[in-house]
C-alpha cells in the first residue's frame, strides 16, 4: 500500500467538492480511507469501531473544508481528525477496552504453501513483535505504530499527533532502542585464548 | 534499514487490519442526512432507485453506469446543509462539550475573558492532565489567526502547580519573559513551539508540548494553572488575561 499521498488529486477533490460535487468527496474518501482505517485500528482495535470513527472524522473534515486551503497537504490534516477522534472514543469507553485486542493476537495467516511447522514459527516470531510493541510506553507506542505499522512518514506522524518533528524522531529512537533490547538476541561473546 | 526496522514492516503486513471496506457511501449517507427537509423528497428517490439497483452496484464496470443514470456523474449536488465544524476540531484539542458538560466533566469552573465574545467552542481532554478544558475562539480582527491553524485565540485551564520550576529548563529555544499577572509570576514564551513541565495535582510530573506557533502567557491562581496562546503581542496577551475572574 502506497502512503504517499497524491497532492495535485487532492487539491482538484477539494476545488470540487467545496462546489458541490459530491462524488469528488467520494473519491477523496477512497483516496485515503484505507491509511485512516489503519491509523484508527491502532488506537480503538476493533474494526467496527475504526470504521465509525473514521466515518465521523471524514463528516468532520467535509464540514471544515471551508476554511481549508486545498493547496495544503490533505492527509496529515485528516489523520489529525481520526486520531482525535478516537481518542474521544476511548475516553469515551474507558482506556482499558482499547488494549483489550492487543495486536499481537492479530496475526494473519502467511502462505498456504508452506508447512504448518513453519507457518507457526513465523506467526509466533511476529506476535513477538506486536507483543514488544503493545508494550511499550504509550507515546512511543504510537509513535512505532504509526511509523512502522501504518507506514507513515516522520512528518506525517509529527503532523497526525500534533507535535514536533525532534519529538517523532527521539521518541523513535528510544522505542527502536527497546525494541531491539527486547527482541534482538545479545551478541555473543568473543572467545580469547 | 536495521533489522528491527524490516521486521516491524513485515509485521505490519500480518496485523489484521480493516481491509476491502469501502466508507465513502456511509460518509456520504451521513452528511446527506444533515441536508435540510426540502430537499429530502429527491434524495428519496434517490434512495429507493438505489436499493433497485444495489446488486448491479457491485460490479464494477456497471457502477459509472449506473451513476450516471442516478444523474451522479458529474452533476453537482449539494451535499446539504450541514454546519461547519468548529474552531479547533482539528487541533487534538480533546472532545467538544458544551459549556456546563465541560465544567461538569473537568471539575472547573469556566474562567473566559469579560472583553471577548463566548469561545467558538469548548473541548475537554485527559493529556496531558485529567479535565483539561481548552476555549477556542476563531481568528478576528481581536485575536489574529496564529500562524495556518485557523485559530484565533486558545485558552486553556487545567488543575497544576509548579510551572514556574521547570519551564526554564525546558524551553531552550523559546524566549521567556517573567512577568506579572494577577501580583503573581507568569511566564510569557515567545517563538519556537515549546516543552511545559509541571507538576499536576497529584505531585507527578507531567509534559505538555505547545500546540501551535503562537505565543504564549502562563499563571497560576488558585490551584489552576492558564494558558492564554495567541498570535497577540505580551500587553494585548496581559489584557486578556486581566479581564479573567480570579476567585
Amino acid at each position: 500500500m502506497s502512503v504517499e499521498g497524491r497532492p495535485l488529486n487532492d487539491t482538484s477533490l477539494i476545488v470540487a467538492t467545496k462546489s458541490g460535487d459530491a462524488r469528488a468527496y467520494g473519491e477523496l474518501v477512497r483516496a485515503h480511507q484505507e491509511i485512516a482505517l489503519r491509523v484508527a485500528y491502532l488506537f480503538v482495535r476493533d474494526r467496527a469501531e475504526a470504521e465509525d470513527t473514521v466515518q465521523e472524522a471524514f463528516v468532520k473534515a467535509f464540514r471544515a473544508l471551508g476554511r481549508v486551503d486545498p493547496d495544503r497537504p490533505f492527509r496529515p490534516w485528516l489523520l489529525a481528525i481520526v486520531r482525535n477522534e478516537a481518542r474521544n472514543r476511548i475516553r469515551r469507553q474507558g482506556r482499558q477496552k482499547a488494549l483489550e485486542t492487543r495486536l499481537a493476537g492479530e496475526v494473519a495467516s502467511g502462505d498456504p504453501a508452506r508447512s504448518p511447522e513453519s507457518l507457526a514459527v513465523e506467526a509466533e516470531m511476529y506476535r513477538g513483535i506486536l507483543g514488544a510493541v503493545d508494550r511499550l510506553p504509550e507515546r512511543q507506542r504510537q509513535v512505532i505504530g504509526l511509523r512502522y505499522l501504518v507506514g507513515l512518514t516522520e512528518a506525517e506522524t509529527a503532523a497526525t499527533l500534533r507535535v514536533p518533528l525532534g519529538t517523532v524522531k527521539s521518541r523513535t529512537k528510544r522505542a527502536l532502542e527497546r525494541l531491539r533490547d527486547e527482541l534482538e538476541p545479545p551478541s555473543p561473546k568473543e572467545e580469547v585464548g | 534499514m536495521t533489522p528491527i526496522d524490516g521486521l516491524l514492516r513485515e509485521a505490519s503486513e500480518r496485523i489484521a487490519w480493516p481491509r476491502g471496506v469501502d466508507i465513502a457511501p456511509a460518509v456520504l449517507g451521513r452528511l446527506d442526512r444533515g441536508a435540510d427537509s426540502s430537499r429530502r423528497p429527491a434524495m428519496a428517490w434517490v434512495g429507493l432507485a438505489a436499493l433497485a439497483v444495489v446488486l448491479i452496484l457491485a460490479i464494477p464496470p456497471a457502477r459509472e453506469a449506473i451513476a450516471d443514470l442516478l444523474g451522479v456523474a458529474g452533476i453537482h449536488i449539494e451535499l446539504g446543509t450541514s454546519e461547519p465544524a468548529n474552531a479547533g476540531f482539528d487541533l487534538s484539542l480533546g472532545e467538544e462539550m458544551t459549556k456546563e458538560q465541560a465544567e461538569s466533566e473537568s471539575g472547573l469552573v469556566i474562567n473566559a475573558p469579560a472583553d471577548l465574545p463566548p469561545p467558538e467552542a469548548i473541548y475537554v481532554s485527559n493529556s496531558p492532565v485529567d479535565g483539561e478544558l481548552t476555549m477556542v475562539w476563531p481568528p478576528s480582527p481581536a485575536t489574529p489567526e496564529i500562524a495556518d491553524s485557523g485559530v484565533g485565540l486558545l485558552i486553556t485551564q487545567f488543575r497544576a502547580t509548579g510551572v514556574g520550576n521547570y519551564l526554564k529548563r525546558a524551553t531552550p529555544e523559546t524566549r521567556v519573559v517573567v512577568v506579572s499577572v494577577f501580583g503573581v509570576d507568569g511566564y510569557w514564551m515567545e517563538g519556537a513551539p515549546h516543552v511545559l513541565v509541571f507538576e499536576d495535582s497529584d505531585g507527578v510530573a507531567r509534559q505538555e508540548l505547545s500546540r501551535l506557533a503562537g505565543n504564549v502567557l502562563i499563571w497560576e491562581a488558585n490551584g489552576v494553572t492558564y494558558r492564554v496562546e495567541s498570535s497577540l503581542d505580551l500587553r494585548s496577551a496581559l489584557a486578556i488575561a486581566e479581564s479573567m475572574a480570579t476567585d
